[in-house]
């Protein structure tokens, strides 16, 4: 691990890292591909891909898998990347997209239009709006008094989460029993709703870019507002901006899959661990390796108990907490 | 030139005054030290100077410009602050975290250069944590923890250096250790020094000048051979003073 922990410079270093997560998430991408009711073997892929065949086997890979290992990736990345932000916004390791209430806004709004009898894309459309509510009121009632305190903040979410959380088991005592299952879903996280969306993509790489453009003031916000200001940062500006990015990237991830747990708090974690605090390359690892674990979790979900599908979110904890609880207890032991 | 200007100040938190029309003025080559009880806003100054809280009258003047026409950047080359504590939320290495203070040096879009990086080692040899640069910072103990902070202010450099406790958690030999390497660094830059101490002795071995904060309405300013006496100190502290005489060189201790 050690080869991975020094300071970063703008080196070949750097770019051989993201190059091993490049290739870690193109290879997770092709077994994904390969994998599901019909196999097909991972090396035969890129051909099937790049020829225009009408062959079952290429219907089956360009028209069902490749949509949604692309959509897979693109929530994957924006969850990590929305875990890092908060992380940084709240000063607080603990933190992760959902923690400020935003799924819960959408899991509520979602089941609720699923009640009244909603249904296709207008149920995601109803999840967007309840984020975006959510995440307005959060920043409405937290920001009173003008002054941005993380602590506040942090409360407000929660509580604000627990109010959406009886709204959801009221609306799932009140649906009929035919509705449960999709709601399930909504609330576990499930990316077989989502037919590939150019939106998700379009927000993860500008999101990316900015991210990018503003590590170096992101590791001095991780310091404590107060440090980051005295060393040049303009803490109040760059508070907004990570709110507006992580809540965008959130709503945007939610919308999409449901709310897909684990990923954005141990994804950054795991990526801290790995290549350190030094955002320049913690948040393309995060991406790369959030998308990853999501593409990897969903073919599982897909396959596992065949032809019963599970919801993600469920394959998502099995394989982030004891890669992460293992990975935790090494690190420890080499520090020592 | 005037490097720090402050005219009629006024500071106050939620529901206290701190300072009542507060002047002074400070020089290249001074060194103050601020002295005062608990609680009296020795902080809250140094947070004011730095931009970090709002003042609500008057007007504070860094190198002959008004504070407020300074960006974030811009200050941060100038002026430097040590804090009293240091709260970790993050475990980054010893390395990283001194490498924060290159950033106002820093172009947008640019990385660390192997020259910063030299930079840092080079101080991380003088505050003596050259075999701990990869260490985390929340394994350090305390006094380890505060040179980290103190190699960051290095590394960054300003020429008006604000420290509040500089001494806090560092034991005899790194207190004066650390304050003889400041103070050559401060003279280096030719710049100036605030600093908030406990020790007056230790004000008197590296100030020029002190602030002794009274109350709001009365803060004592001068030379630290005008204002640093028994009877002012008593005052200060409400605390009886005991004086000793070394070598000509006065030194107060607790009644």
């Amino acid at each position: 691990m050690t080869f991975f922990r020094r300071p970063l410079v703008f080196t070949s270093y750097y770019f051989l890292v993201i190059f091993i997560f490049v290739l870690i998430a193109f290879l997770t991408s092709l077994l994904a591909l390969s994998m599901g009711s019909v196999p097909i073997s991972p090396l035969e892929i890129p051909e099937l891909l790049l020829s225009s065949s009408d062959e079952i086997t290429h219907k089956i890979i360009k028209d069902i898998r490749l949509p949604r290992v692309i959509s897979g990736f693109c929530v994957g990345g924006m969850l990590a990347l929305a875990g890092c932000l908060m992380q940084v916004l709240l000063r607080n390791p603990l933190a992760e997209p959902y923690i400020l209430g935003i799924s819960s806004g959408a899991s509520a709004f979602a089941l609720f239009a699923i009640v009244i009898g909603i249904s296709g894309i207008w149920v995601n459309f109803s999840a967007f709006a309840g984020a975006a509510i959510t995440v307005f009121l959060v920043f409405y009632l937290s920001g009173l008094k003008g002054k941005w305190n993380p602590l506040r903040t942090l409360l407000t979410g929660v509580v604000l989460a627990a109010g959406w959380g009886a709204v959801v088991s009221f609306l799932l005592s009140i649906s009929q029993v035919t509705q449960i299952h999709g709601m399930l879903f909504w609330l576990m996280g499930d990316l077989s709703l989502g037919v590939f969306n150019p939106a998700s993509a379009i927000v993860l790489i500008i999101c990316v870019l900015f991210c990018l453009f503003i590590a170096k003031e992101l590791n001095l916000l991780a310091l404590g507002k107060m440090s980051a200001q005295s060393l040049g940062v303009s803490a109040d500006k760059l508070t907004y901006l990570i709110y507006f990015l992580s809540s965008l990237l959130t709503a945007t991830a939610v919308m999409q899959a449901g709310s897909i747990g684990f990923i954005g708090l141990i994804v950054p974690h795991l990526s801290r661990l790995i290549v350190g605090g030094d955002h320049v390359i913690l948040i393309p690892v995060s991406v790369l390796l959030g998308g990853s674990l999501l593409i990897i979790s969903d073919a599982l979900a897909r396959t596992i108990l065949a032809p019963q599908q599970l919801p993600v979110g469920v394959l998502t904890a099995m394989l982030g907490v004891p890669i992460f609880l293992i990975l935790l207890n090494s690190i420890n032991k080499t520090q020592k | 030139m005037k490097l720090l200007e402050i005219n009629s100040l006024d500071l106050a938190v939620p529901g206290k005054n701190l300072i009542k029309n507060f002047n002074l003025t400070v020089n290249n080559n001074e060194r103050w030290g601020i002295l005062g009880p608990n609680g009296i806003g020795k902080s809250t100054f140094l947070y004011a100077m730095m931009g970090l809280n709002q003042i609500h009258a008057g007007s504070i003047n860094i190198c002959e410009k008004k504070l407020e026409t300074y960006s974030a950047k811009s200050l941060a080359k100038i002026m430097g602050i040590l804090f009293q504590d240091y709260k970790d939320a993050f475990p980054i290495t010893v390395m990283e975290s001194v490498m924060a203070g290159r950033y106002p040096h820093m172009k947008s879009w640019s990385m660390y250069s192997n020259e910063d990086i030299k930079i840092v080692e080079e101080i991380l040899k003088l505050v003596n944590l050259s075999d701990k640069a990869y260490r985390y910072i929340n394994t350090l103990s305390g006094g380890e923890r505060r040179r980290v902070a103190v190699a960051t202010l290095i590394v960054q450099s300003p020429m008006i250096w604000l420290l509040d406790e500089p001494t806090n958690h560092l034991d005899m030999h790194y207190q004066i250790n650390m304050l003889d390497l400041l103070i050559e660094r401060v003279q280096k830059s030719n710049g100036a020094l605030l600093m908030v101490l406990h020790d007056v002795n230790l004000l008197i071995r590296y100030c020029t000048h002190a602030i002794l904060m009274i109350d709001s309405n009365k803060i004592i300013t001068g030379k630290v051979e005008d204002v640093i006496n028994r009877e002012n100190l008593q005052v200060l502290y409400n605390h009886p003073v005991k004086q000793i005489a070394d070598n000509n060189k006065q030194m107060f201790f607790p009644g």
